[in-house]
């Protein structure tokens, strides 16, 4: 299983990384996040490391983890959509390796491919370390919470592209999907209902990240992303499963 | 040699709201190119897909010999484009031998087979489609398996990639069980030593060709051309002699195909019954049945049911 997993990781690392798609995004992201962090960082005008915090910080990860909603399935869109269009998933399926295997693969690669990618504006907060500023745990828990909110868009997005043969269909179903998680934070706070908000509230991605960007650590956040992540997962094997039918 | 390698038994699948396979069973022995034919749509691929594994049925039996490996090439090669030749063989071979190896011929060798070592450093995008196709065959070889089964390994492909597949596949028959599914009847002819005929999802007829040919030709086909025979005079004659006429043209000259029920020759109490009746034979030729001619008399009944 391991060695299948690991074989499949570099597989899929070389093919994204000899694709230009990589590339063409990773280049719009940094210099997306570059402006946006150099528009705050000109716009504050008094640097503490309160204002630091509320308007450098927060907004530029606020601004990286929506961007990241749009990137992500971009990377995960042809994941399987294409191996269904070029048959190859078959000849996967061939093999002795299990579903489970080929979509831990393929989640592993991803994330490692938007590790790198989202590692790209780790120089963020060390300028802001040159100024001064010192609250590195809240770096640390952001970007926790970016590198959660990230596997748990990478799971959404295999699930939506194993169910088409079209790339543009997969992506755009992942951004139903992520959106609609969005606009549960929205929804929450207009339902006149208290429970119902509040279980509404739970389901959204906004509102447990929004606890790490604050610079707390709760279990039921990590029990969230880790729950989430493995109904996706659930989805991805039924859908691929089902294919034998 | 005469052990089964592939053995189906009542197998059926459905789709939603759709029929596909309704019971069928038949073998591949082992070391024999066998072929599946079938009009498009029959079947086949589906057949294909449950005895490799990728599709499961929703009742009957397939047995597959024991421990034996199946290289299977879809109906298209499933390929990376964007992997060059020999490092798509090599993602294969390392794919399918994760747990063990299972030896076989060294990738060179494959790709000398299936020609291929001119254009391993090319990238499978740039490829003409026989050549995509021969990397798709040679990818079914790379583990080493007993049998291989193509769907449709020389649809769209030009007049000599055609010629080089089917020599490939003849060559690979020394070592390998091969199942070929193809709707070209001429191509079955050429190759198989055994088929197996499907139409809408039924097995019409199975076994070695030149059993088959026996079994439905019966006794004999005649084409007959005559000078005067009237449709009264056929008529008479379908009714005294064990025939059955087809494809009858009347006129001046009339002509007819003739199928006898009986085994014996019956060449000469035709010829002496239309002389009886004033007819002058032209010709009586005798026709040896093809595939094609197979195919004809065992889907005539279905699509007759059809009303085709």
């Amino acid at each position: 299983m391991l060695k299948g997993i690991n074989f499949l990781v570099m597989k899929e690392l070389k093919d994204y990384f000899s694709s230009p798609l990589v590339y063409v995004l990773a280049s719009l992201f940094s210099g997306i996040m570059g402006l946006i962090f150099y528009n705050y960082l000109i716009s504050s005008n008094e640097i503490t490391n309160l204002s630091i915090i509320d308007t450098i910080l927060l907004p530029t990860f606020g601004a990286m983890n929506f961007l990241l909603m749009f990137i992500v399935p971009l990377l995960t869109m042809g994941q399987f959509s294409e191996e269904k269009k070029n048959q190859t998933l078959d000849l996967i399926m061939m093999s002795n390796l299990k579903p489970s295997a080929v979509i831990v693969g393929k989640f592993l690669s991803t994330f490692i491919v938007v590790f790198f990618l989202v590692a790209l504006t780790f120089i963020f907060p060390i300028i802001l370390g040159l100024s001064g500023f010192s609250d590195w745990g809240l770096v640390f828990t952001n970007y926790l919470a970016i590198y959660l909110s990230v596997m748990a868009y990478i799971s959404v997005g295999l699930f939506a592209s194993t169910l088409t043969e079209n790339q543009i269909i997969s992506v755009v179903v992942t951004f139903c999907i992520l959106f609609a998680l969005l606009l549960l934070v929205n929804m929450a706070q207009v339902t006149d209902n208290y429970i119902v908000g509040l279980i509404i509230q739970y389901f959204s991605i906004g509102f447990h990240h929004a606890h790490f960007s604050r610079g707390q650590l709760v279990s039921f956040n990590f029990i969230y992303y880790f729950s989430f992540v493995g109904f996706f997962f659930f989805l991805t094997h039924k859908s691929v499963e089902a294919r034998r039918w | 040699m005469s052990s089964i390698a592939i053995e189906l038994d009542q197998v059926v699948k459905e789709y939603p709201g759709r029929l596909a396979l309704k019971g069928i069973s038949f073998q591949v022995k082992k070391g024999r190119i066998h072929g599946f034919l079938g009009p498009n749509g029959a079947g086949k691929s589906t057949t294909m897909k449950i005895i490799t594994g990728l599709l499961r049925a929703n009742s009957g039996n397939v047995s597959i010999i024991e421990g034996e490996r199946i290289g299977f090439l879809p109906e298209n090669p499933p390929l990376y484009m964007n992997m060059k030749v020999e490092g798509y063989l090599q993602y294969v071979k390392n794919l399918y031998s994760l747990d063990k190896d299972h030896g076989g011929d060294s990738l060179e060798v494959i790709m000398k087979k299936c020609g291929l070592l001119d254009v391993k450093e090319r990238l499978i995008r740039n490829l003409s489609k026989g050549y995509k196709q021969r990397v798709g065959i040679a990818s079914t070889l790379v583990h080493n398996p007993e049998i291989i089964i193509l769907d449709e390994p020389t649809v769209g492909l030009d007049p000599k990639a055609i010629l080089e597949i089917r020599d490939l596949i003849k060559e690979l028959s020394r070592n390998h069980t091969i199942l070929l599914s193809t709707h070209q009847l001429y191509e079955a002819n050429l190759l198989c030593e055994d088929i197996t005929i499907i139409n809408k999802g039924e097995i019409l007829t199975t076994g070695e060709v030149s059993q088959i040919r026996e079994k439905i030709s019966g006794g004999q086909r005649l084409y007959v051309e005559v000078e005067g025979a009237r449709s009264e005079i056929l008529e008479k004659m379908v009714q005294e002699l064990p025939i059955e006429l087809r494809d009858q043209v009347l006129g001046d000259i009339s002509s007819f195909k003739v199928l006898s029920k009986e085994a014996h020759d019956i060449r000469s109490r035709l010829s002496s019954f239309l002389a009886k009746e004033g007819c002058i034979v032209l010709s009586l030729k005798e026709e040896t049945m093809d595939l094609e001619g197979i195919f004809k008399e065992v889907t005539f009944g279905v699509q007759d049911a059809q009303g085709n």
